[in-house]
Order: C-alpha cells, then structure tokens, then sequence
C-alpha cells in the first residue's frame, strides 16, 4: 500500500477528501464553461452594435414548470416564489425584474433566472408548490440563451425565421417556440430599442446556431 | 406549405407540426378478445378518403399539444381545427350535430 502523501507536498485540495465541500463548489464554480464560451471571442468578432450585435447570456437558471393556471393556489404560489405569476395567454412571456416567465404550452412554462448556483430559486418554487398539484424541474444548463439585438437583428432572423417579426405581430414580451436553421428554439422579443431577441437554443445545437447567426449577420455588420 | 391554425398558438408555419394519422379511431376496448382480421382493422385499415378528411396534428416545435383537424385531402383547404375531446365541427356539406332542433322547428313551420 502507498503512503499516504504529506500534507505539505500534495497540491492543494487533491485528493477532494481533503477540500471542504465550499472549497469544492468554488473550485466547481471556476471549472464550469457555458456551451458559447470557446468561441465567445468570435460572437464578440463578429458583432457590431450599430447593426447587429450576438453574445450568450450564460449559466440562467431555467425551471420547467407544469401546472393549471386558471387555479388560483398554482398561481399566487409561483408569484410568491419568482415574483409574478405564470402568464395565461399564449405565446407571452411575465417579467419582474431578472426574472422571467415564458408561455410554452396551455400548462407548461419556463422560469428563467439569474445565475442561481445553489438552487434557491427552485427551493423556493418546490417549497410554494409542495400543496398544489403542479411540477417545478431544473432544466438549467438543458437550453443556451443567445441574444441578438441591432437594428439589423430582425433582418438576420427573418433569413431563416418563417415568422412574421414585425413589431405589429412579434412585439416585446412574446415567445414562440419554432424552427430556424434545422434547430428547435424559442424566440423571444425582449426590447424595442434597439430590436432585441432572445434565443433558448438547446446546448448541443447552440454552437450551430451561433455559427449561423455569425454567418447571417456578415452581411449586416461587414464582418466575417 | 400550409399556414396552420394551432388552437392554442394560432397560425403556424407547417414545418412546426407533425402529422398523426386519421382522427377518430377508437382503440377497442378489449383488444384480446378481437379476431386476427379485427385487430388488422383497427390497426391498419384507414379511411383514405377524398375531400374532407379529420385528422391528427401536432404542434411539434411549439406548445408540443395534440389537436384535430379537417382538411381536404385534395385542397388542402383547412376547414376547422378543434382540440382532442372537443365536439367535431361540421364538414362542408355535412349536417351539423347540434342541427337537430332548428330542424324540427322548420318542420313546425312547414306544416302551419
């Protein structure tokens, strides 16, 4: 059997028995990278912010939620966890402060949040809905957000949108879930000025997307 | 392509939507107790109709429900759609089911 290392010659933390489980989750914390992270550089490259501008809004905490909305009890207990109540009407999306709410189906939605590492925002969500027939999961990390905004930003979707993203029919605070490069994702129009979209791509197909809005937007912003 | 009217979404490029087969079809309540010929029916045999036709559709892409619709096969005119378990609207041409009383009532007029 090997002798155990002493403590002044081993690299600090290693083996992780002798890290605190903080020292470990900080150590975590540093290690993780967002799925847009290795070409962030490009995104930045490849924006210019008066025509069209991409960047990922990285590590958002994103709650799947199901539940009956024309109950009041789901309701006031998801306004009492995230701050506002789940919208009823279709293909909107319920904002107070960071925290956002998308519509994705009659009794389905997406809590989007800041960064929440610790999970306190789904704490909280499953605390409020431990007496009401509904579910809250952690769906964080399942989709990248990736947010586009100029006033080119609508052209570049247009190019492979078949969604009609004049502000009359698209405008702020709607999402819809469809299809644009081959790609399942959810469009949401977050700001008039200047035009802003935010993309949830799932992560195995967000570096695809990115390629595609890079190359979508070159010829709005004279960038390649 | 077709412009589709999700009853919960409203109109959808066809690309978000999968296609589901004939509407309508009832699975039996005792499949063991069919016959081999039975069971062929219920699985394989399908209208295939011209003309109006109710169908099964999924919104796929976006709110990922099930719904019907009637469309016409040789058109694609979308006549109606109208959710799973919700009463079936008429197709052209076709009475519709909640027709029976201003029938009578003609009826009534007529013989005055």
């Amino acid at each position: 059997m090997a002798k155990p290392a002493s403590p002044g010659k081993v690299a600090p933390g290693f083996p992780p028995g002798r890290a605190s489980t903080k020292e470990l989750d900080t150590r975590a914390m540093d290690l993780r990278f967002s799925p847009l992270e290795a070409v962030s550089h490009r995104l930045v490259a490849a924006s210019a912010a008066d025509h069209a501008s991409v960047a990922e809004l990285p590590f958002t905490t994103q709650i799947g939620l199901r539940g009956d909305a024309s109950k009041a009890a789901f309701a006031n207990a998801v306004k009492s966890a995230v701050g506002v109540a789940p919208p009823k009407e279709a293909c909107t999306v319920a904002v107070k402060g960071d925290n956002r709410i998308l519509w994705l189906g009659p009794d389905e939605w997406l809590v989007v949040a800041p960064d929440d590492p610790d999970g306190a925002l789904l704490a909280r969500l499953e605390k409020a809905l431990a007496k009401v027939s509904a579910a809250a999961v952690d769906l964080t990390g399942n989709r990248s957000v990736i947010e586009l905004s100029g006033p080119s930003a609508r052209a570049v979707l247009e190019k492979g949108c078949r969604h009609d993203l004049h502000p009359k029919t698209f405008p702020v605070g709607r999402v819809v879930g469809t299809l644009m490069a081959h790609t399942q994702f959810f469009l949401e129009k977050t700001s008039d000025n200047p035009e802003t979209f935010r993309l949830y791509v799932r992560s195995s197909f967000a570096r695809h997307m990115a390629e595609w809005l890079m190359d979508a937007m070159a010829e709005f912003t004279g960038r390649v | 392509m077709l412009l589709i009217p999700c009853p919960y979404c409203g109109e959808r490029p066809e690309i978000e939507f999968s296609y589901g087969g004939e509407a309508h079809i009832a699975r039996p309540q005792n499949p063991a107790s069919l016959s081999d010929t039975q069971w062929a029916e219920f699985l394989f045999m399908r209208g295939n109709q011209k003309g109006a036709f109710r169908e099964r559709w999924i919104h796929t892409h976006g709110c990922r429900r099930w719904f019907n619709m009637l469309r016409d096969t040789t058109s694609h005119e979308i006549y109606a759609v109208y959710k799973i378990g919700a009463p079936k609207p008429p197709a052209p041409g076709e009475k519709p089911a909640a027709a029976k009383k201003p029938a009578t009532r003609a009826r009534k007029g007529a013989s005055k």
